[in-house]
């Protein structure tokens, strides 16, 4: 316990402290960076990073539901519905003057959303599992067709018109803040291990005297009114509001976004939420193939992570900090860490695997700078750092081809080394093998154009093959070895950190 | 005359429902799976009756047609559940069911890419006759008599299957107890890979039937269609091959009702309604048993 007492930590109004200004400064750089004219940001760009902010709002809330209640609604898209039209049609009506309209109009769109959380989740949480899932699938089908067919209020399959946009930075991510402050404190309360506790085992919690139907709908309730709201700023984001744009699909991409950020994690959602918002503007080039690896990605992940990419870790600015200050012996854990995969790297006892690792390592980076290269030109930054010419059209959908595309070959380069590898089972060998002939049908177009790719395939493939065969005898030798060392390796998924 | 008539629409569009929902429920009831992707199995089977019928493009003969479509499915099928949920057998159901959706959308994309966005018509006249018979003062066509026929004679075989087979006798073992069949000597993987074979199978013949009947093939019908089954199968009582025909049949009767009051855009809706009403007041289904759970 004398280790307590040396690790330092930061006194928890200095962290509200750092956190708040932290904050601030987030939004007043946004607010310069999209609307203070200093950066050409252009109307589409703007409205994407508005989009961004509503759908953080919307895989937080509905995270609280999937992650840490454990329950899997479909339905997400009808409490945003229902938000957008509440807002769409408080606003239009001119009831009230505009600044404070557009306030009641949020918190309007929230309660009535929450109402019909209420209304919704008392008979469907006391199912559980599947039949949530169904039933609340079913009653976002039927706010869907209501809205489509009470065209008298709602303007029905034509959409509402002519809803003012309220929707700007500002207001939007002081809406995206509040929704994880809320969720962030609920879940640091009493109330939130008891969510947690549902989760792990409602049998068990239930036995311990927790309310678990009143936690249940609580949760889901403030997911619905959080949706609400959510609704509301994409209502005042389009300005138009159509029936179409809340049906099972739209549920499926919020579930989509919380599924692969993690589920249970907050720092997962809003980053996932940032990169799936915005992948449609980088693959503006190959739209028709978007979907297609939208699921692609989504059973991948299943299959090879089914916590989703950061599992249930979370990010906390002032545990990093304290990480920091007490890095005398956390920085040489830290080393010994990183050391492990870089030393097996370098040291090639099994050089099949290692290479197969190395190749792999190398296209993780080369398609990383290639993500920051889009980046960069999408929001046209290069000139600043001199990295690309200026407005050069078309820049990051180009990137963005060459990624998939080296993606495809380091698949062909990893497969066909795997073929000729007695370690491998046979099932993960079928399965990356029909992986690879989806891709290879999805992108053969792409693949036959690109030369620098084939260039990359011919130069890889003879060292992948016949590395393993030269140091056969070696890594016959040190397989055993091998085998234990990857199981001794630490941290290889990051964990659970708590939070 | 008009009952009559409605009530036929309602028989032929039942039995299609039943018959994709016996495929929902047999999957349920062996690795309590939802399986999102079954409606997609159907759009898959369209396409390939389509494709294998019109003269356009391949033009065989019916029988063939017939055969090739129902195989189709059912290798897609086997192919979805090697891939797709083996690897995912003892994981947690959520991430079962999200690899579901995630196959649905992957075959609905997928057909999106290769045939397009636009509906295709599907060569009706190729598979079923047109004409009809008349009794007493009343014409039924060909369509829905034949869709109905085909739909009771598939469940007739199916329930000899299940019921009188050595196989059926493993699959209801491996849904009674998936260790305890295990135990007994039973390949779990094998039946459960049989399971869904036959159900898509049941999808091919449903995908035939709905061709027959609704010409219009495109690439999301697996959704509106997979739904309205899977509603029948749950208010059926889902894991109950008898409650998903009583579920399926009661959908479309419902759904042909609603459409002769007039409200037909309501018609969804009402089946919606159905589903609430059902899951509130009997959670688990016309037919269906509960179950203690088990801590």
């Amino acid at each position: 316990m004398t280790n307590l007492n040396r690790h330092k930590t930061i006194p928890t109004p200095i962290r509200y402290l750092i956190n708040t200004g932290l904050l601030i400064a987030l939004i007043v750089v946004g607010h310069i960076i999209t609307e203070g004219g200093l950066f050409q940001i252009g109307r589409a760009q703007q409205r994407i990073i508005v989009e961004i902010g509503i759908f953080i709002i919307l895989a937080v809330s509905l995270n609280l539901v999937t992650g840490y209640l454990g329950q899997l609604p479909l339905g997400h898209a009808g409490f945003m519905a229902v938000g957008a039209y509440t807002a769409g049609i408080f606003w239009t009506s001119g009831f009230m003057p505009d600044g404070a309209s557009m306030v009641v109009g949020l918190i309007l769109a929230g309660i009535v959303a929450a109402i019909f959380g209420i209304i919704i989740g008392i008979p469907a949480l006391r199912l559980r599992g599947d039949y949530l899932a169904i039933i609340t699938l079913g009653f976002g089908e039927i706010i869907r067709i209501l809205i489509t067919n009470l065209s008298g209020i709602t303007g029905g399959a034509q959409g509402l018109q002519g809803i003012p946009r309220h929707s700007n930075f500002i207001l939007v991510y002081i809406c995206v803040i509040i929704a994880c402050t809320l969720i962030h404190m609920l879940m640091k309360s009493r109330h939130g291990r008891a969510i947690l506790s549902i989760r792990e085992n409602e049998i068990a919690a239930e036995s311990c005297g927790i309310k678990t139907t009143y936690y249940k709908v609580m949760a889901f309730t403030v997911s619905a009114f959080l949706a609400g709201v959510a609704g509301a700023l994409f209502a005042g984001n389009l300005g138009i509001l159509e029936p179409a744009s809340f049906g099972f699909m739209q549920s499926i991409d919020i579930l989509m976004i919380v599924v692969l950020g993690g589920m249970g994690s907050m720092a997962g959602a809003v980053i996932s939420a940032a990169i799936l918002t915005s992948l449609p503007l980088f693959m503006q080039g190959l739209n028709q193939y978007r979907l297609v690896i939208f699921a692609l990605m989504l059973i991948v992940v299943m299959i090879f992570k089914p916590s989703g990419l950061l599992g249930t870790y979370d990010f906390s600015l002032s545990r990093s900090l304290e990480r920091l200050i007490n890095r005398d012996y956390k920085v040489k854990n830290f080393v010994r860490k990183l050391a492990i995969p870089l030393k097996r790297l370098v040291i090639p006892n099994a050089p099949g695997r290692n290479f197969l690792k190395f190749t792999g390592i190398l296209y993780a980076v080369v398609s990383l700078s290639i993500i920051a290269g889009s980046i960069i030109g999408m929001f046209n930054i290069g000139p600043l750092l001199g990295v690309l010419p200026s407005r050069y059209p078309g820049a990051w959908q180009f990137f963005f081809i060459l990624n998939i595309i080296t993606g495809a070959y380091g698949l062909i380069v990893g497969t066909l080394g795997m073929l000729f590898r007695k370690d491998v089972g046979k099932a993960k060998l079928l399965r990356v093998l029909a992986i690879l002939s989806i891709w290879l049908l999805a992108f053969k177009y792409l693949v036959i154009l690109d030369g620098a790719g084939l260039l990359v395939v011919l130069i890889a493939l003879p060292i992948e093959l016949v590395l393993p065969i030269l140091f056969k005898t070696g890594a016959e030798k040190n397989q055993s070895a091998h085998i234990t060392s990857i199981s001794e390796a630490p941290g290889k998924d990051g964990g659970n950190h708590g939070e | 005359m008009f009952f009559v008539s409605h009530l036929v629409n309602g028989l032929q569009l039942g039995s299609i429902y039943a018959l994709v929902a016996l495929g929902y429920t047999m999957v349920y009831g062996i690795i309590k799976l939802l399986n999102f992707a079954h409606g997609d199995f159907i759009m898959v089977g369209g396409y390939i009756a389509l494709f294998s019928l019109s003269t356009t493009f391949f033009g065989l003969p019916p029988a063939v047609a017939v055969v090739l479509t129902i195989v189709g499915c059912m290798l897609l099928a086997v192919v979805v559940e090697k891939l797709a949920y083996r690897p995912l057998r003892n994981a947690p159901r959520i991430s079962v069911l999200i690899t579901a959706i995630g196959v649905s959308l992957l075959l609905q994309n997928l057909a999106q890419y290769f045939f397009g966005a636009t509906p295709m018509n599907f060569p009706t006249h190729l598979l079923i006759p047109a004409g009809g018979i008349t009794m007493g003062d009343v014409f039924v066509a060909y369509t829905p008599l034949i869709t109905i026929i085909a739909a009771l004679i598939s469940m007739v075989i199916l329930t000899y299957l299940v019921q009188r087979t050595k196989l059926g006798k493993a699959m209801r073992a491996v849904s009674e107890d998936t260790e305890a069949a295990q135990l007994m000597g039973i390949n779990v993987n094998t039946i459960i890979t049989f399971t869904f074979a036959v159900g898509a199978g049941l999808a091919g013949i449903g995908a035939l039937l709905y061709g027959a009947g609704y010409p219009r093939i495109e690439h999301t019908l697996g959704v509106m269609l997979g739904l309205m089954a899977f509603v029948a199968a749950v208010v059926g009582g889902i894991g109950s091959i008898p409650g998903a025909m009583i579920g399926g049949f009661a959908i479309g009767l419902v759904e042909a009702l609603v459409t002769a009051l007039g409200f037909s855009e309501w018609r969804i809706g009402a089946v919606f309604l159905i589903l609430i009403i059902v899951l509130m007041v009997r959670p688990t289904g016309i037919m269906g048993r509960s179950m203690m759970e088990k801590v």
